[in-house]
């Protein structure tokens, strides 16, 4: 070999190594003893083995045989991931040339190590970060084929990842915009700049069983070498349309919540006026006896301003409170409610019974429980109906294994049937007796009700209403304790507590 | 003093308004005869009566309705006032309707817009400014 030859070997930047046909290392420059660990000499006449993993060492030397029998120049193990081993077993990723030459009439090969460690950790470093992001993500090919994606793509989209390599970026398009969705790659990719996809426009992905949601995409271009990819970072957006749809039925109802209190507010305000005028107007007349019914009305009105101002804080609050959950303690709710409107059942002469036959404890935010039930029964007590012979309300509560049932049932003068739809509305009043009434509290039981998680519902006619209460019972009940006694108030005289 | 005066019926649930706006009716001197209901569904009724008894006379000329009311709303009662006109030739002898409330929302009163009996909309106001408007509507009447 010439000297020349020898010096450009050991001088050039690459680690080379030329190897004979029995396996055996003839001349390695220092380049290759750094990058494999060794000192200078060490490894010249060793086999080539003993730079390789030992996993594949058996193998080898028929691979190089093989490689003298027809020597052209190639990469070494395409498409596999090759990998060198150091003096101190250590391994590392490389990339290796095979070249044959001549040299003094013999056959050598001469190959070319490059140490990959630096590029496939960068490599990593990107899947890494395409894995952890908390957004869907996927590139594709500048001819719309996807090269990569994430594993919230496969979450989203409902395909593995092998379903989706390869395929045309279409496949998650709804079918209604795949025909154009090649032209709009077109576009990105003659001005590949990153943007937000589909501006203005409501954007939806299709997943595998066919179904939509709605997304939204981020492009960015990155180019590899002479290659333009994109990535798509695609978010699912269906939980924040829905609380945009939930935000604004809210607002909404605010809105309507704040123009008929002001109304509501305004009209008493207005009585109070009137007949303050009025009573100066008596005086000066020297109707004194006038002037004092109008200011036993002036009364009147202001304390139904006042009770309409505690039913809205009420109902401000009704949204604000939070309360643990804990067993409803029913006979307790009965036992009280007899003492705060006990005299109005008497007033109405009405009956009203319990009969709690659900097993185990209702586990429920007690107050709000006890506020829906309050008003539930004691609508029932004023619209009671006068003309029927005997008058009654009953409370009943049962359980299954999945759902926990309260009824309020009355023989009232029931719903008028074209107000069946407003019952739960805000500010509805059925009957021309409950001009004080501000028409809230149905409105309240339900959103009492909503809160809790349950479902309220009704049926009313001549005979009668009866309000169904549902709350899902999320868990068995553990311990059933058999049904609890049927109990009776009988007509209130005998049961009211003492006052 | 105008010499003629005029039949008028107020419909409103509430009780202290309805004697508000008879005192300040009365007090007009341009009213002869002051109806009162407490709701749509009662204003009917008392119309319904009026007719079976003695044909058209005691029928008032003016109809002053509030709109929000349990039992039939006032929007309901116009409705059904003016279905009831088409059929009923002697009610036409109810020459107009005056929407009084305290709803000043736009949208209730655009729903009067598009019929010729409702023919003012007006929103309480103080007993002083709620005479002025009855004396403009009542001398309006009967000039």
């Amino acid at each position: 070999m010439s000297t020349l030859f020898k010096q450009i070997f050991e001088n050039s930047p690459v680690a080379m190594i030329l190897v004979g046909p029995d396996s055996r290392i003839e001349l390695v420059n220092r380049d290759a003893e750094n990058l494999f660990g060794y000192d200078p000499g060490e490894l010249a006449g060793q086999p080539i083995e003993v730079l390789i993993p030992q996993s594949v060492r058996p193998n080898h030397p028929k691979l190089v045989q093989s490689y003298f029998d027809a020597p052209i120049p190639r990469q070494m193990g395409r498409g596999r991931d090759l990998f060198g081993t150091k003096k101190d077993g250590s391994q590392f990723p490389v990339e290796v040339g095979l070249n044959p030459i001549q040299a003094d009439g013999r056959t050598l090969v001469l190959s070319s190590i490059i140490d990959l460690t630096q590029r496939v950790a960068e490599r990593e470093r990107f899947s890494s970060a395409f894995e952890a992001a908390p957004n869907g993500m996927l590139m594709i090919n500048s001819q719309g084929t996807i090269v990569l994606t994430n594993q919230r793509i496969e979450q989203m989209f409902g395909y593995t990842k092998n379903e989706l390599a390869d395929q045309p970026i279409e496949t998650l398009v709804p079918e209604e915009f795949r025909a154009h969705h090649p032209g709009f790659i077109k576009n990105f990719i003659s001005d590949p700049k990153p943007r937000a996809m589909g501006i203005g426009r409501e954007l939806f992905g299709q997943r595998k069983d066919g179904s939509k949601f709605p997304v939204e995409i981020g492009l960015q271009p990155m180019k590899t070498n002479d290659e333009l990819f994109v990535i798509s970072s695609i978010v699912d957006i269906t939980h924040r349309r829905q609380s945009d749809i939930a935000l604004q039925e809210k607002t909404e109802e605010l809105k309507e919540f704040a123009y008929r209190t002001s109304h509501d507010l305004k009209t008493p305000l207005i009585t109070i006026a009137g007949l303050a005028e009025c009573v100066r107007e008596d005086i000066i007349d020297a109707q004194y006896d006038e002037a004092q019914e109008n200011t036993q009305k002036i009364n009147a009105v202001a304390s139904q301003l006042r009770s309409l101002v505690e039913m809205m804080l009420t109902l401000t609050k009704t949204d604000l409170q939070s309360e643990e959950a804990s067993a409803f303690d029913f006979q307790g709710f009965v036992d009280n409610f007899l003492i705060k409107y006990g005299h109005h059942i008497e007033e109405k002469n009405v009956r009203f019974e319990s009969a709690f036959s659900h097993s185990g404890d209702f586990i429920v935010q007690a107050a709000r429980l006890t506020q829906a039930l309050e008003n539930l029964i004691a609508n029932a007590v004023k619209y009671s109906d006068p003309d029927k012979a005997e008058r009654f309300v009953v409370m009943r509560s049962f359980s299954d294994l999945s759902d926990f049932f309260i009824h309020i049932q009355d023989n009232g003068l029931g719903i008028p049937e074209d107000q069946h739809d407003n019952v739960f509305g805000m500010f509805n009043r059925f009957h021309e007796t409950s001009v004080q009434g501000a028409g809230l509290g149905l409105y309240m039981v339900r959103r009492h009700v909503d809160k809790m998680g349950g479902a309220i519902s009704f049926s009313s006619g001549p005979e009668g209403t009866t309000f169904y209460l549902r709350f899902p019972l999320n868990r068995p009940i553990a311990t059933a304790s058999g049904p609890a006694a049927q109990r009776s108030q009988g007509t209130v005289d005998e049961a009211s507590p003492p006052r | 003093m105008v010499a003629k005066v005029v039949k008028v019926m107020f419909v409103d649930d509430d009780e202290h308004f309805l004697y508000l706006v008879r005192r300040v009716a009365n007090r007009t001197n341009l009213v002869s005869d002051i109806v009162e209901a407490i709701n749509g569904q009662d204003a009917i009724d008392q119309i319904e009566k009026m007719l079976d008894e003695d044909g058209d006379a005691q029928l008032p000329e003016i109809l002053f309705t509030d709109l929000n009311m349990p039992v039939m709303d006032g929007f309901a009662f116009i409705d059904t006032l003016i279905e009831r006109q088409s059929t009923e030739p002697r009610l036409q002898a109810i020459k107009k309707v005056v929407v009084l409330t305290s709803s000043s929302d736009p949208k209730d009163q655009a729903r009067f817009e598009q019929q010729s009996l409702v023919t003012e909309y007006l929103v309480k106001q103080a007993a002083s400014e709620m005479r002025k408007e009855l004396e403009r509507i009542l001398i309006e009447h009967t000039v």
